[in-house]
């Protein structure tokens, strides 16, 4: 049974990828799979990334 | 050339005295005891006792190496993927046959970290040159919080002293320049008396070393024809050391199938997040304060080898920033930082409340890699920080506030007095010692699950356990299936012994053809109907088994009149039947519903047989409802 952690880094992932792709990241698969692995870590990682890299946009 | 050694050579070994005097004279046993006594706090040192006495013991009645009937019997039980310790067991036999195992044990528990700190001062002298440097470098690793823990319980991973050697190795290899077949050859004899003191270190010593190779390759591209001009006397000696335990790993391929029965699950011994910043008990300063806090963590306080406090961690963190640029800073940071990280396990824990992935969660289900828990990753962790620190203390410039402020940092990982000591007695019963039981007999000691390996060691190994032995995790099959098994062996089971259908015990007893039962158990137990040693006490007289001799200390039963044997179907039936602690549960959940369908009645004055009769129809409870009185509110 996947436990609910597994499913918010699913989720997460999934949400990242795609916005990862939208904004024109580098590497959105990179992101996803660290997102994946390591939420806690990755996530605002990322999140730090993503508003150094663009102007602030929605995340969804 | 060797002749201009020498004088290095006696620095060395006075060295390796002062760190065995340290150990022996920081753990030593300060009372004397007339009853057999061992260093540990729980009963898993007991196994190691038994697993060095087995090693003599087989070999003198030529017996399997990795097969036992004396525990588990009469089905027995395979011992290759259990903390056999069979280095230290073949190294030892001589000594256990003169002083016995449990002399042998101490010895070995209290050189332990002696022999840590010495291997960790080696090859931090050998790569700072240093003498005061590599000496902190080995006290930080021989008494971290990684060895602090495990010297309370277990002798297998604490016995690491190959680990340092190897990276000592590695490191005289580059620097001076040795040829593949001399680093292969000692590599291969340190990996292969690794792998029989505990497989699981050797299995992650091997991946820490891939992972330190890429590491060195990555951050350092200087170094990178140094590590090509390694790795050829690196895989000789891994080579030479699997050539040399193939014995030992062929019958661990044989027996495969027991790697999940007893290794514990990766995701209970996991690095707590808060575990690298908040004592334990086992720590002098705030240890106690904290305990609430660090109760809450996996695993147990034996396993909690994270703990590096705030000061530290903030200090290397400093260092590894300040010196990124650096190799000898950066590689160590590196590799500690990886071994903190895969320490975390599958999952990531603040309290024991599961909130992340972590990274070993793509690693946590694979073979043989499933068989490593994550939480004694931060072995590899410790070694890196004492190279880390004995490199920065051995830089130039001045050095005595360095050893100061090194000095504040360290008080904070100082072991409590209340935790260090732990010193326990093994009182075996009379009755297993002198005679009474008739050689080879096959008794079943209740309610002990823990201690019993211990008593059968003091006993000269007379008589075996039917459907009992602890010598690794896992419940033992077939036994476990019977619905009763639990119930008669742990104490948080207590309350479901008058459960137990007597003729299931009669019947369980009588498969697996017990002669004896011992009951441990002093008067007083015996006196208090609500003691497990009465209850069950009560239960064998039921199953029609009667006491033949009291002690003070235990009971001896035997049956009645002859045992009749089960036949399949009987088995099978009882099998079938549901454990004490679920029915007791199953009864509990429908007196609630019961209850609750009748307090609603009463508050709306409607008819509750109407509601029960519809609960009864549809819930098919296992009680008749009419057993239940009362209302729940």
């Amino acid at each position: 049974m996947v436990s609910n952690t597994v499913w918010l880094a699913l989720v997460s992932a999934g949400v990242v990828y795609r916005d990862a792709t939208r904004q024109r990241l580098p590497r959105p698969l990179a992101w996803a799979g660290a997102v994946l692995i390591f939420w806690i870590v990755a996530l605002p990682c990322y999140l730090w990334q993503r508003h150094r890299h663009k102007p602030p946009a929605r995340l969804l | 050339m060797f002749l201009n050694k020498i004088p290095q050579i006696v620095k060395h070994n006075f060295i390796l005295l002062a760190f065995m005097a340290a150990g022996y004279f920081f753990y030593a046993n300060p009372e004397q005891n007339s009853v057999p006594t061992y260093f540990g706090t729980s009963s898993d040192p007991l196994g190691f006792i038994w697993f060095l006495n087995w090693r003599l013991f087989a070999a003198q009645h030529h017996l399997p190496f990795f097969y036992t009937y004396f525990a588990d019997a009469p089905v027995g039980t395979d011992l290759a993927w259990t903390t056999n310790i069979l280095s230290l067991g073949l190294l030892t036999a001589p000594l256990v046959a003169k002083l016995g195992a449990f002399a042998v044990y101490n010895s070995l528990m209290l050189a332990a970290p002696g022999l840590a700190c010495w291997g960790t001062y080696l090859a931090g002298f050998e790569l700072t040159e240093d003498y005061p440097a590599a000496l902190v470098a080995g006290l930080v690793f021989g008494f971290s919080s990684y060895m602090l823990g495990q010297l309370l319980d277990h002798l297998n991973l604490c016995f690491i002293f190959a680990v340092p050697f190897c990276l000592w190795a590695c490191i005289a290899a580059a620097k001076h320049g040795w040829s593949k077949w001399r680093l292969g050859a000692l590599l291969g004899g340190a990996l292969a008396f690794q792998f029989g003191v505990s497989q699981e270190i050797f299995a992650s010593l091997v991946m820490f070393a891939a992972l330190a190779v890429v590491a060195v390759h990555v951050l350092h591209p200087a170094w990178r024809p140094a590590l090509w001009r390694l790795l050829p006397g690196m895989g000789l000696g891994l080579g030479l050391s699997l050539v040399l335990i193939s014995p030992v790993i062929w019958e661990m391929l044989h027996w495969y199938g027991d790697a999940g029965r007893n290794v514990a699950a990766a995701k209970n011994y996991s690095t707590d997040l808060l575990g690298f910043i908040i004592p334990t008990p086992i720590d002098w300063l705030g240890g106690n304060l904290f305990e609430k806090a660090t109760i809450l963590f996996e695993g147990n306080y034996s396993e909690e080898g994270a703990y590096i406090g705030l000061p530290l961690l903030l200090l290397l963190a400093r260092l590894v920033w300040q010196h990124r640029s650096n190799p000898r800073f950066a590689i160590p940071g590196v590799i500690a930082l990886l071994a903190a990280i895969l320490s975390l396990g599958p999952y990531a824990h603040v309290l024991g409340l599961e909130i992340s992935t972590a990274p070993w969660i793509l690693a946590f289900k694979l073979p043989f890699l499933k068989s490593m828990l994550p939480m004694r990753f931060m072995l590899y962790a410790w070694l890196a920080i004492a190279m880390l620190l004995a490199t920065w203390l051995a830089a130039p410039g001045k050095k005595y506030q360095r050893y100061a402020v090194l000095a504040f940092c360290l008080l904070f990982l100082a072991p409590s007095r209340l935790y260090d000591r732990n010193w326990t007695q093994l009182a075996t019963p009379t009755m297993l010692t002198d005679g009474t039981l008739p050689l080879d007999s096959r008794i079943l000691i209740l309610p002990e699950y823990f201690n019993e390996m211990g008593y059968q060691y003091e006993s000269s190994m007379k008589f075996s356990f039917a459907a009992q032995g602890y010598l690794s995790g896992g419940l033992p099959e077939p036994f476990a299936e019977w619905p009763l098994y639990r119930t008669i062996f742990r104490q948080e089971y207590q309350p479901f012994i008058p459960m137990i259908d007597p003729h299931m015990l009669a019947a369980f007893l009588a498969t697996y053809q017990v002669q004896y039962v011992v009951l441990t158990g002093d008067a007083n137990e015996f006196l208090d109907a609500h003691t497990q040693s009465a209850e069950l006490a009560l239960l064998l007289q039921q199953a029609g088994w009667g006491a033949v001799r009291i002690d003070s200390d235990a009971r001896l039963y035997c049956p009645a009149k002859p045992q009749a044997v089960p036949d399949g179907a009987q088995i099978a039936a009882y099998l079938h039947e549901q454990r004490p602690e679920n029915h007791a549960r199953e009864i509990d959940y429908e007196t609630y519903w019961v209850k609750a369908i009748r307090s609603l009645a009463s508050l709306t004055g409607l008819n509750a047989q109407i509601f029960l009769n519809f609960y009864v129809a549809y819930a098919h409870p296992p009680l008749p409802v009419d057993a239940i009185a009362g209302e729940l509110w």
